[in-house]
């Protein structure tokens, strides 16, 4: 609780754009959020939605591969939000420590995401964020649908680093800051995971 | 982006994600909140009031299997060890004296009917008899039960081997013997070096007996009284208590311990 509150005062001390970053504190955004969250003020859970939940969707969507599954990981990332705090020593961004949450609770939801997305395609209903108006769409759902199949045969803890680094274009210490482990572990897990998608497709050509 | 995954990664960043759900996200998450907000301290006191019962319900569970092992033990192996920590506040007679002088005279009828149980002669003497036969042939039971049972005296201590040798001795004689004179001055000696021993309770009761065989009627009483009032809980209680009123019923009509 100290460490945090130094964190605070010496935010309190830089610009606001201060830009986070491995090692960074937090913005000065985020610090006033978290600080009111931990008083018990919802309204800054509902700001710290406002902020974050683009990026986070995103990254569910990607990992999961199923906008439902998505939307369910969101909801229990920002709920348990409250209680992550006490964890949260402000030596990261929020977004930063918001995936990390999100990376914790993903394991439920990928088997759901999965289970989901066989049953929808059996009847062929899949989804869509859009509607199909040209072959350049079709083509690129193609290719979408494709990965999203290879990235279900990943295991899940490579299919969480093919995804930051590979995909959200992380940089290896954020994505390892996220999954909580060495930076090394993290490139490892990324390469094992792009070298199994290439025999994956290289086999299905 | 020069193969195929690479150019399915390109799509598959490009592809835009649908947050048409995101409001409706939204107002989950903060309604789901607010829930949690006002169910928080209910939670609390469920927790609270989880651990007082668990911890209750095991505290009562602990203190009702004690109960029973200290019954089961007190039935079938000697003294409790909740009783033996009451040891240390058995009022044991002077018993070294005792066993070296017997102070009062042998009065005939206690001895002679207790040592053989059949018909009893007088009408006077048929209560104490009759209780000291129960009691003598209840601890004879004792005896050959853990004979049969094979439930060796444990010894406790370092002096462990020379408390159980020393009680097996009393034992012998006062069931094997015949001697109450020799059993006395057995119990009185190991009561005398084991004040606190494994078998200090079962050998008070015993050399109670033993003066009950002997005719030493105020020795038995006083060595008995201590059962009959529950001083050592519920051992031996019921039979010191019918062995007290035999003998206040015994020709000398005084009464030295009040049976509640």
């Amino acid at each position: 609780m100290s460490r945090l509150l130094h964190s605070f005062e010496a935010v309190d001390a830089l610009a606001p754009e201060a830009v986070a970053g491995p090692g960074a504190v937090l913005p000065h955004a985020d610090a006033g959020h978290t600080a009111r969250l931990r008083a018990g003020e919802s309204a800054a859970l509902g700001e710290i939605y406002d902020l974050h939940h683009g990026d986070l969707r995103r990254f569910a969507v990607r990992l999961l591969g199923d906008g439902v599954a998505a939307e369910d990981l969101v909801h229990d990332v920002f709920l348990a939000l409250p209680r992550a705090l006490r964890g949260f020593r402000g030596d990261c961004t929020l977004r930063t420590f918001l995936m990390s949450v999100a990376v914790n609770h993903a394991r439920k939801y990928v088997r759901a995401a999965g289970r989901r997305r066989n049953a929808l395609a059996r009847y062929a209903e899949l989804p869509t964020a859009r509607p199909l108006t040209a072959d350049v769409d079709a083509e690129r759902r193609q290719a979408v649908e494709t990965l999203r199949i290879g990235l279900e045969r990943l295991p899940l803890q490579q299919r969480i680093a093919f995804v930051l680094c590979e995909v959200e274009q992380h940089s290896a210490a954020e994505a390892a800051r996220i999954m909580d482990v060495p930076e090394a572990t993290a490139r490892t897990r990324a390469f094992h995971a792009r070298r199994k998608l290439r025999q994956w497709l290289e086999e299905r050509a | 982006m020069n193969e195929p995954l690479d150019h399915l990664l390109a799509a598959y960043r490009a592809e835009p994600v649908d947050d048409g759900a995101a409001r409706l996200t939204r107002a989950r998450v903060l309604a789901s909140h607010a829930r949690r907000a006002q169910t928080r301290p209910l939670r609390a006191f469920g927790w609270f009031a989880g651990a007082l019962l668990c911890g209750s319900s095991a505290m009562a569970a602990v203190s009702n299997a004690t109960a029973i092992v200290a019954h089961v033990s007190a039935l079938f192996a000697g003294p409790s060890p909740a009783s033996q920590g009451r040891v240390a506040r058995v009022a044991v007679p002077p018993t070294s004296e005792r066993a070296a002088t017997p102070a009062v005279a042998p009065q005939r009828h206690a001895p002679a009917i207790a040592t053989a149980p059949g018909p009893t002669p007088t009408p006077p003497a048929a209560a104490p008899a009759r209780a000291a036969h129960d009691a003598a042939s209840h601890a004879e039971r004792d005896a050959e039960r853990r004979t049969r049972t094979g439930v060796a005296p444990r010894p406790s201590g370092a002096n462990g081997d020379a408390d159980v040798a020393a009680f097996e001795r009393a034992h012998r004689l006062h069931f094997a013997g015949g001697e109450a004179r020799a059993a006395i001055a057995a119990w009185s000696s190991y009561l005398a070096r084991f004040p606190r021993g494994r078998f200090t309770l079962e050998a008070g009761y015993n050399l109670a007996m033993a003066y009950v065989r002997e005719g030493d009627v105020d020795a038995a009483r006083s060595a008995l009284q201590p059962f009959a009032t529950g001083e050592h809980g519920g051992y031996r209680r019921r039979e010191a208590r019918a062995l007290l009123n035999a003998l206040r019923k015994d020709g000398s009509g005084r009464s030295q311990v009040s049976v509640r």
